[in-house]
């Protein structure tokens, strides 16, 4: 009952977003206030009714109807309640449905707040949300319904949950993510319509501003999370593995954060109209782009969603159907919207347009890296672009945003003083490569790379210090100080000293990383990079839903008892799966102890 | 700008879009389900494995020859194969082509009772308990299907269920070209 009850709801859900994509656009288009005012209701309905569905299918979920093929797939009843729900999005079908979900979400938060925008803009902006949200939600009904029944012969019990899926870090990754990947359709909305009305001014900029800084940052947490998630459950080591699946991410991670960027120079300026544009609508196309990529079954990695050649060609022509549009309505109306812009060459504007250009290098090269072998396989040739690529192409742009951000916080909109700046910035440049030398001389290993890192690292820490300085030299007292901080400055250096941390962290755990295989029994001791680990013991594990053997560990560092690190192989009972897990424990300065088996 | 700048640009931007649409349309038809693996186009792997309904019964790698075979991997652990089976039970009625089961990793009171709930539809089955000749023919779980020739030779392997839709696209052909003598 549930489950018809959920496809219903589903259904209803489609016809509610056809209305929404036009009735308040006709009614903005005729002037008639009787139908713009169905936006709003309109839109809590979608949300409701697909909220609705959602918990049908927790629901399902939670009392083993393994009559639901998505179910029976996905699900066990073995397995504990709370990856149950998880399990929910743990594949394709039911991850969409979330997806849709989300973006109902962000709609219902668009229709609350955006209340006090111009009503007919409003009404497009919704009825733009409405087509797209028509567009996923149709694709999820007609070719991954959540809600099949595998009748009349149904299993008895469930394939299980994926192992690999079966984790905290994934009960949160792909949510946040999503609330990213659809949050860009917001600002994708807003210039759509504002490209309809043929205007795009600062006061648009303001409304979208606060939406795109939403979105990026649900994608940034998203991505490290997914990155956390790699890096402890998969095995992966490392920082970012240029898996296709973290490029479809990092895609509009990187085009959204060029968004951002100039979403503040329209906002301040009233400049940078096309570049803002044309970037509010190409990162929620490359959101889709990656959507395509990963759901299409094009590209294949560890989110091997299956592989059914109707949904990719759904999800293709409704790209075509998004993206060509949008970009008829930019190639013809944006024109329109252009300014001459007017500032020197050492000015704010002028390190904010550096910022899109590398911004936008950087993701034309991870773009290329990661189409480049799907193209090659059309012609006939099976070619992997993989890390080395990456790894030697994205730190040049990288290098040179990482010199200009050390700057360009520092300085005024349209022209600065460039005189003014010379001492101050001489000497954070010296004290930069300075310390950076130290502490690459208290590492042991000199390594260019690191070195370099650590500079850019301390470069930018360093500027955005001295920002801060600058812009509260007036107040008095610490406390002042902090108080008179506004919310964008606070919020620019965190994000600023966040990328600082990152790099460090890239650059260290890259060079300095230390992974052996050894062969190991009870009792014995290895010494591997200055830390002692003694195999204490092995022990057999029983939980409801798996079987496994538990090794532990006592790790110490010059004779000195750390801590004990205890890896599992897990044997998983429903689905035959095994999984291995790794405890880790990060020491100072990301020395990470890493064991697996 | 100029007057003919200003029609290019539009052109060669939509030009290059529907032109990206084109490649990866043709990119969707790729299958991805072909696992290429180094079993492919060489013999069977050599075996002993006892039938599952008859436990006297030892079958061999030499039971493959001279007919082609269609090796379906399944257990009554794995709900796909529940979803296969219908298909195969169709399939039975085919003559000219030897359906044989491999049950992989399973005990043998399940698979009788999968065996009776969903008939038989086998010629016969390899009763491969511990997943063993599973690790020879390199199989990563179930559902899978191996075509093998009448040489004994593994020409193709599908990972997951194999449907009618499936069955037409991928193995008639391949099935046609082996009779063909390839």
């Amino acid at each position: 009952m549930h489950a018809e009850f959920g496809n219903y709801l589903l259904v209803l859900a489609f016809i509610l977003s056809i209305c929404l994509s036009v009735f308040p656009l006709y009614g903005a288009f005729t002037k008639n206030m009787s139908l713009v005012y169905t936006t709003k209701p309109l839109v809590i309905l979608f949300f409701l009714s697909l909220l609705g569905s959602f918990i049908c299918l927790a629901y399902a979920f939670f009392i083993d109807d393994f009559t639901i093929a998505y179910v029976a797939q996905n699900s066990n009843s073995m397995l504990p309640d709370r990856f149950k729900i998880s399990a929910v999005w743990g594949a394709h079908e039911g991850s969409f449905l979330l997806w849709v979900l989300i973006l109902s979400g962000w709609m219902l938060a668009v229709s609350f707040i955006g209340q006090s925008l111009p009503k007919y803009s409003y009404a497009r902006i919704l009825s733009v949300l409405g087509m797209i949200a028509c567009g996923f939600v149709s694709f999820l009904l007609f070719t991954s319904n959540p809600f099949e029944r595998t009748l009349p012969f149904y299993p008895i019990d469930g394939s299980d949950l994926n192992p690999l899926l079966q984790d905290f870090g994934l009960i949160i990754h792909p949510p946040l993510l999503y609330m990213g990947y659809v949050g860009f359709a917001v600002s994708f909305a807003f210039a759509i319509t504002a490209l309809i009305e043929g205007e795009w001014n600062a006061t648009w900029a303001r409304w979208t501003r606060p939406w795109t800084i939403a979105a990026w940052s649900c994608l940034t947490i998203g991505i490290m999370l997914g990155s956390w998630w790699a890096y402890y459950e998969l095995g992966w080591g490392g920082w970012w593995m240029w898996d296709p699946s973290e490029n479809a991410s990092f895609l509009p991670w990187l085009s959204g954060t060029a968004l951002m960027h100039s979403l503040a120079v329209t906002d301040k300026r009233n400049s940078f109209k096309g570049w803002t544009l044309g970037l509010a609508l190409s990162t929620f196309s490359l959101s889709l782009l990656g959507t395509f990529l990963i759901r299409s079954g094009v590209l294949t990695s560890v989110h091997a969603f299956t592989n059914d050649p109707s949904r990719g060609r759904f999800i293709l022509f409704f790209l075509g159907i998004v993206v060509g549009s949008a970009l008829l309505l930019f190639l013809f109306r944006s024109s329109k919207v252009k300014t001459k812009a007017n500032f020197s060459e050492f000015s704010k504007d002028m390190f904010l347009l550096l910022n899109n250009v590398l911004f936008i290098s950087a993701t034309f090269i991870v773009l290329f890296g990661t189409l480049y072998p799907l193209f090659a396989e059309a012609f006939g040739k099976k070619i992997s672009v993989g890390a080395p690529y990456f790894n030697a192409i994205f730190p040049i742009p990288m290098v040179l945003l990482f010199m200009l951000l050390g700057v360009g916080p520092l300085l005024n909109w349209k022209k600065h003083d460039f005189n003014k700046l010379k001492i101050p910035m001489l000497k954070i440049f010296g004290l930069a490569t300075g310390l950076s030398l130290i502490a690459v001389w208290l590492m042991g290993t000199f390594y260019l790379w690191v070195f370099v890192g650590l500079a850019l690292a301390l470069w930018v820490a360093l500027g955005a210090f001295y920002n801060l300085t600058l812009i509260t030299r007036h107040k008095k007292t610490l406390r002042d100080k902090i108080s008179g901080l506004s919310r964008s400055v606070i919020g620019m250096t965190l994000a600023h000293l966040g990328i600082v941390i990152t790099l460090s962290g890239i650059v260290l755990t890259s060079y300095y990383s230390v992974e052996k295989d050894l062969r190991m029994a009870v009792g014995e001791s290895q010494d591997i990079a200055g830390f002692r680990f003694h195999m204490k013991r092995m022990e057999n594990i029983k939980k409801d839903n798996y079987r496994g053997s538990r090794v532990t560990f006592d790790v110490y560092k010059d004779g000195v008892f750390l801590k004990s690190m205890a890896p599992e192989k897990r044997f998983y009972i429903a689905g035959r799966q095994m999984d291995d897990r790794s405890r880790y424990r990060l020491d100072f300065i990301s020395r990470s102890i890493h064991s697996t088996w | 700008m100029s007057e003919q700048s200003s029609i290019l640009k539009p052109v060669i931007s939509i030009a290059a879009f529907i032109g990206f649409l084109i490649l990866f349309y043709f990119l969707i038809g790729k299958d991805k389900t072909e696992l290429p693996s180094q079993f492919i186009n060489q013999p069977a792997p050599k075996f002993q494995v006892v039938d599952l309904l008859k436990e006297k019964l030892i079958h061999t790698e030499e039971d493959f020859i001279g007919k082609i075979t269609l090796l379906n991997v399944w257990a009554s652990w794995c709900p796909s194969c529940y979803a296969e089976h219908p298909f195969w039970r169709q399939y039975a009625k085919n003559k000219d082509i030897v359906l044989v089961g491999l049950n992989y990793r399973d005990t043998k009171k399940k698979a009788l009772k999968f065996i009776n709930q969903q008939g038989n539809s086998y010629q016969w089955i390899l009763f491969d308990k511990n997943g063993r000749l599973g690790i020879e023919f390199g199989v990563y779980g179930a559902p899978e299907t191996f075509i093998i020739d009448p040489q004994g030779i593994i020409r193709y392997r599908h990972v997951g269920v194999v449907t009618p839709e499936v069955y037409k696209t991928i193995f008639l052909p391949l099935i046609d070209k082996i009779k063909g003598g390839f």
